[in-house]
């Protein structure tokens, strides 16, 4: 008996939390649609955002996408062209590297890079009274802090996962030539990834971008903002942040993968 | 123009985890330009009484008008614009820690559209009342505690404020200094600001410019009205 009860108050708890999440995302959509919302110093925090986590991580996200374009990009390579498959490499590329790999690993990296400093800052802000100091002064915390670190969080993934996928072929092709695992123009391979790059891909790209960056800042700001009293929940709520952000993340990729491609 | 009047209703402020300290039954009214000093010792009920001030604390009981209105009567954005002209001073926790003090003293303003480099000038203006000839531009934790205070002030002053809410706000400063604070809040009062003093400092306590029409002491959670 106490088995089910446990498993039933874990089963509310987890739909209350889902339930709650849904609805701040919701919250953040209509909110960003309204230009009064959009205050200079929203606009402020939200450049912010972009410049820590979009700019700021842009060398780091290159140098793991020119590692991945000359490990993974030249094994394909040399696999098809041992197999005498060279025409594959295009839709293999696009569904490893754009479909999966490209948002997945930007993901992870904004994930800890930048979902571990907003629980972290927002935990602090909460424990030192400096969010109900901005609601003593008028300023929504909801508008001035969750609206644009989520909306920042979602374009600086978008915006890295583009800029991961473009320099993991460059780094793929640039290796691959070097090696002598692929011997064409770059024409050639430009041409063989832009032919196998469907509507579905883009959609898909965009997906897995967008809406896991909107649960991630979503997540990490509801975890910052629900530590209470003492800055010992912080790293608690910190850890909480990431694991459900990394779980969010994987269900969503994986939900879009069967919706789109399967 | 809309009244500034504050008024409690034998308000009934409980303990919770962030307000420790209860307050039973409390009733006032201050019109435009009236004055309150409330005398009490322990600090740890200031942010309670400030906080239902502005309403962003329900009363378990009783009701707390401001401008004319329950606070809960207030739709959230009218409140919200309503605290950005309400200057108030804090016991603790004054500032948020990744601005830097000038940023934080013109931040409300800034946020409700005020140009940036005019409310810049508009807060030199009211240091300069303080004798101070620019804003800090450091983070709140690498200031004075002195300087701290003062920059509170020109921040609450800086919301052309419809009531100022002073917790114990002059607690680091000179008794010159002290002086200027009571005459920058008289000016206020002139144009129809109401005022909360929270202060057991004997400074403020025995100063006839202060002139305020209700007095108060709270002794444990109850309230003492002494004129």
């Amino acid at each position: 008996m106490k088995g089910i009860t446990a498993m039933g108050a874990w089963t509310v708890g987890k739909v209350r939390s889902v339930t709650y999440l849904t609805a701040v995302c919701a919250a953040v959509l209509s909110v960003a649609i309204r230009p009064r919302y959009w205050r200079s110093t929203v606009r402020n925090v939200l450049s912010r955002q972009i410049l820590f986590t979009g700019v700021e991580a842009t060398r780091f996200i290159a140098m793991i996408a020119l590692l991945v374009g000359v490990s993974i990009v030249v094994q394909v390579q040399l696999l098809l062209t041992r197999l005498g498959q060279s025409e594959m490499l295009g839709p293999i590329l696009v569904a490893v590297i754009v479909r999966e790999l490209g948002p997945l690993l930007t993901n992870f990296v904004v994930i800890g890079r930048s979902g571990a400093a907003i629980t972290t800052e927002l935990g602090n802000m909460k424990v030192n009274g400096e969010v109900r100091l901005l609601d003593a002064q008028g300023l929504d915390p909801f508008t001035y802090l969750v609206l644009p670190r989520v909306l920042g969080v979602m374009l600086s993934i978008f915006a890295l996962t583009i800029i991961f996928i473009v320099v993991a072929f460059l780094s793929g092709f640039l290796s691959g030539l070097f090696l002598g695992a692929y011997t064409g123009t770059p024409w050639v391979f430009i041409d063989s990834i832009m032919g196998a790059l469907t509507p579905a891909d883009v959609f898909s790209l965009f997906a897995k971008t967008l809406i896991p960056g909107m649960l991630t800042g979503a997540i990490c700001c509801v975890e910052g903002l629900n530590v209470e009293g003492a800055v010992t929940e912080v790293p608690q709520a910190t850890t909480r942040a990431l694991v459900r952000s990394v779980a969010a993340l994987f269900l969503v990729s994986a939900l879009i993968t069967i919706i789109i491609f399967i | 123009m809309a009244t500034n009047q504050l008024s409690f209703e034998s308000v009934t402020l409980p303990a919770t985890s962030r307000y420790d300290q209860p307050i039973r039954e409390i009733s006032f009214t201050l019109a435009d330009g009236e004055a309150l000093l409330l005398e009490w010792r322990d600090e740890q009920g200031w942010p309670t009484l400030a906080d239902a001030a502005m309403g962003l604390l329900n009363p378990a009981a009783g009701r707390v008008q401001f401008a004319g209105r329950a606070w809960e009567e207030w739709a959230p954005d009218d409140a919200a614009t309503l605290r950005s002209r309400i200057g108030r001073v804090f016991v603790d926790h004054a500032w948020i820690s990744n601005l830097d003090v000038d940023e934080n003293i013109t931040l409300a303003q800034r946020h409700y559209g005020a140009d940036p480099a005019t409310i810049y000038a508009k807060a030199l203006e009211v240091a300069a009342r303080f004798g101070r000839a620019e804003l800090p531009v450091s983070r709140p934790a690498w200031i004075s505690r002195r300087d701290a205070e003062i920059c509170q002030w020109i921040r609450a002053l800086l919301a052309e404020p419809r009531l100022l809410i002073l917790e114990e706000p002059t607690r680091d400063v000179s008794d010159d200094e002290c002086e200027q604070l009571v005459a920058a809040v008289a000016l206020e009062r002139e144009k129809g600001a109401s005022v909360l003093w929270i202060s057991d400092d004997p400074r403020l306590q025995n100063n006839p410019s202060l002139n305020v029409q209700v007095r108060a002491k709270v002794k444990g959670d109850q309230w003492e009205s002494c004129a």
